[in-house]
């Protein structure tokens, strides 16, 4: 078996503030295979973000942010990198596309050269040879007339139209791994659908990893072969995208699950909604973090926090009660 | 914005800029006239002067506004040595606007670097250097301005080193909200993402989105800077003769204000109108460059 494309052991990540330090990400590991998307699940401030965040080093100069543990990008470790290192690793390697495409372009400069610059950033290519990419790349993502409009700002293009844009900036360098973090949130559903079919079919063609970040199932199912859940900063369960589904183990994905809508859910029919909120990220809970809204919680939840138990060799769950509940739902 | 809107954007800018460029709002293009007047006394003064500003004619003297010597026609009269006031405003032109202009773009491109810097790293740099600016805020720099001129001895190049240390607090200030403001955007986060250096990004992405705010700035300091210059050289430590500035011209007709009203009362006006001009030309960039509020 060949090296993982990236894989990421026991990444710690905290912001340290005034008010003391916020554990964003707690011990999270995880594998990706080369071509192989990935899925992020979890509620605001699960941890998902930071996570993708950190793998690219992708916080401020001065915010306060320390992140432990390895982030191996073939075999080596991003995260003793050098600043240049880094910046080649950036756009070149690892492409990231953000939440919000209406303020992710500079309102100032024309979108083909927001693509031509991202190109010159990583090959010596001369400026026409990356203008012509350009068009090219905004052809590819589905801009139409791309050859007059590269010359338009930002402004003058749909969020749609402008995730599109995003997405061709982020493969411009044809990266090996695209982290695309929320891309369809700002989005309706129409939009949506052909941004994940894009994002699907880039995927495919230029043979790169994804690793997808949503707080919506839907949007993980269409896109990814496996799911990660994530829950106070840490990956509660793991599984293929069809596995989870079929059999979830953790209460959390139950819960999650269950607050999926549906078109055959009989009108008046309430969802169920996780009661409680996210546990504070500034004091770790001795237990299982999710132990105080867990319909199932016994004592040792609260005392131990429990270790991911291995159900099948793609599915594990960090949830003590996981062997006798198998797979239920 | 929601994605209906930004659907119809194109219009909507198509619109604003109709409007930018109707009549009504046409008439603030006006204000460049006077503007393109003043360089062009600045470069070509000849043209314009009907006499050798520095030509003294003794039996000329204090010849008030619209009167004839032997020398000629004197639009704006003489002063005590029979030297046409007209001309040497003409001739002050040059001096005044350029000391001003360069002092900015110093003050300027200075308070602009350091803005900018403060307001991206935050953090340590930027306690330093907003200390730094508040401390050169509180002292009372025309004072020290007159100090230094007095003990380095005026010269315009002192002058163009000392009027800008009163400015660039300001830029820094400015500067240093919109880097803050801007640091946050998404498109900031992206380019980091895509690897672009953090010099590129200052350069490419952070300067262009702040540069309607410094030009606006910018404009309404020139007109502070001419007053401060005037300041300077009303006091005599600024400009010295025989260069000549519009500052200069009022310092020397002070003594006489009382009999020949016009060496003051003139030049004075067209500081204060230029300044004005300034003022109302940084007023319409703010407006038309949306940067207002």
């Amino acid at each position: 078996m060949t090296s993982p494309l990236l894989e990421v052991k026991d990444l710690h990540t905290e912001f340290r503030t005034k008010d003391g330090r916020v554990r964003a990400v707690n011990s999270v590991s995880f594998k990706l295979e080369h071509g192989e998307a990935v899925g992020f699940v979890g509620e605001s401030g699960s941890g998902k973000s930071v996570t993708a965040l950190s793998i690219l080093r992708l916080f401020g100069p001065f915010t306060d942010a320390h992140i432990r543990g390895q982030v191996l990008y073939e075999g080596r470790d991003l995260l003793n990198l050098g600043a240049k290192e880094m910046r080649g690793i950036r756009g070149r390697e690892i492409g990231m596309v953000f939440q919000d495409p209406l303020t992710s372009l500079n309102p100032l400069m024309p979108v083909g050269q927001q693509v031509a610059e991202c190109i010159q950033l990583h090959e010596s290519v001369g400026k026409e040879v990356a203008n012509r990419r350009a068009v090219e790349l905004l052809e590819l993502v589905g801009i139409p007339d791309p050859k007059n409009r590269c010359e338009d700002l930002p402004h003058s293009f749909s969020g749609g139209m402008r995730q599109r844009i995003m997405i061709a900036i982020a493969v411009a360098s044809k990266p090996r791994l695209l982290i695309a973090d929320e891309p369809t949130t700002a989005l309706d559903v129409t939009v949506q659908a052909q941004i994940l079919l894009l994002l699907n079919d880039l995927q495919r063609e230029l043979g790169m990893a994804l690793i997808m970040i949503s707080h919506d199932f839907g949007v993980i199912a269409a896109t990814c072969d496996r799911v990660n859940v994530m829950y106070a900063g840490r990956i509660v369960e793991h599984a293929f995208t069809e596995e989870l589904f079929r059999s979830a183990n953790h209460p959390y994905t139950e819960g999650l699950l269950k607050l999926v809508p549906s078109l055959e859910q009989q009108k008046g029919e309430q969802l169920v909604p996780i009661t409680g909120q996210p546990p504070d990220a500034f004091e770790l809970l001795p237990g299982c973090s999710f132990a105080p809204r867990c319909p199932h919680v016994a004592q040792i939840c609260r005392e131990t926090q429990p270790q991911s138990n291995v159900l099948s060799p793609s599915h594990g769950s960090a949830c003590w009660l996981s062997a006798e509940r198998g797979g239920s739902v | 914005m929601t994605a209906s809107t930004s659907v119809e954007s194109p219009n909507d800018v198509q619109q604003a800029k109709d409007s930018m460029w109707s009549f009504r709002n046409k008439l603030w293009l006006l204000l460049i006239i006077p503007v393109v007047l003043l360089i062009l006394l600045a470069l070509v003064p000849d043209f314009f002067q009907n006499h050798d500003p520095q030509r003294q004619n003794l039996r000329g003297r204090l010849l008030p506004p619209w009167s004839t010597s032997t020398e000629g026609f004197h639009l704006l009269g003489t002063d005590s040595l029979g030297r046409d006031l007209y001309s040497q405003m003409v001739e002050g032109t040059r001096l005044t606007l350029v000391i001003a202009v360069i002092a900015t773009l110093i003050g300027g491109v200075f308070g602009v670097f350091v803005g900018l810097v403060s307001g991206y790293f935050g953090g340590r740099i930027d306690r330093f250097l907003g200390r730094l600016s508040e401390a050169q805020t509180a002292m009372p720099m025309f004072l020290v301005a007159i100090l230094l001129l007095s003990l380095l001895g005026p010269s315009v190049t002192i002058l163009l080193l000392v009027l800008p240390t009163l400015l660039w607090p300001i830029f820094a200030r400015v500067v240093r909200a919109e880097a803050m403001r801007l640091k946050e955007a998404l498109f900031i986060e992206a380019s980091i993402a895509v690897g672009c250096s953090t010099t590129t990004l200052l350069r490419t992405h952070m300067v262009p989105n702040i540069a309607p705010r410094i030009l606006v700035l910018a404009v309404i300091e020139v007109g502070h800077v001419m007053l401060a210059e005037a300041g300077l050289s009303f006091l005599g430590v600024g400009v010295q003769p025989p260069d000549v500035t519009w500052g200069l011209l009022i310092a020397a007709g002070r003594p006489l204000l009382a009999v020949s009203w016009w060496l003051t009362i003139l030049p004075g006006i067209l500081l204060a109108v230029t300044v004005l001009i300034f003022n109302l030309l940084s007023r319409q960039f703010e407006r038309v460059s949306g940067t207002a509020g």
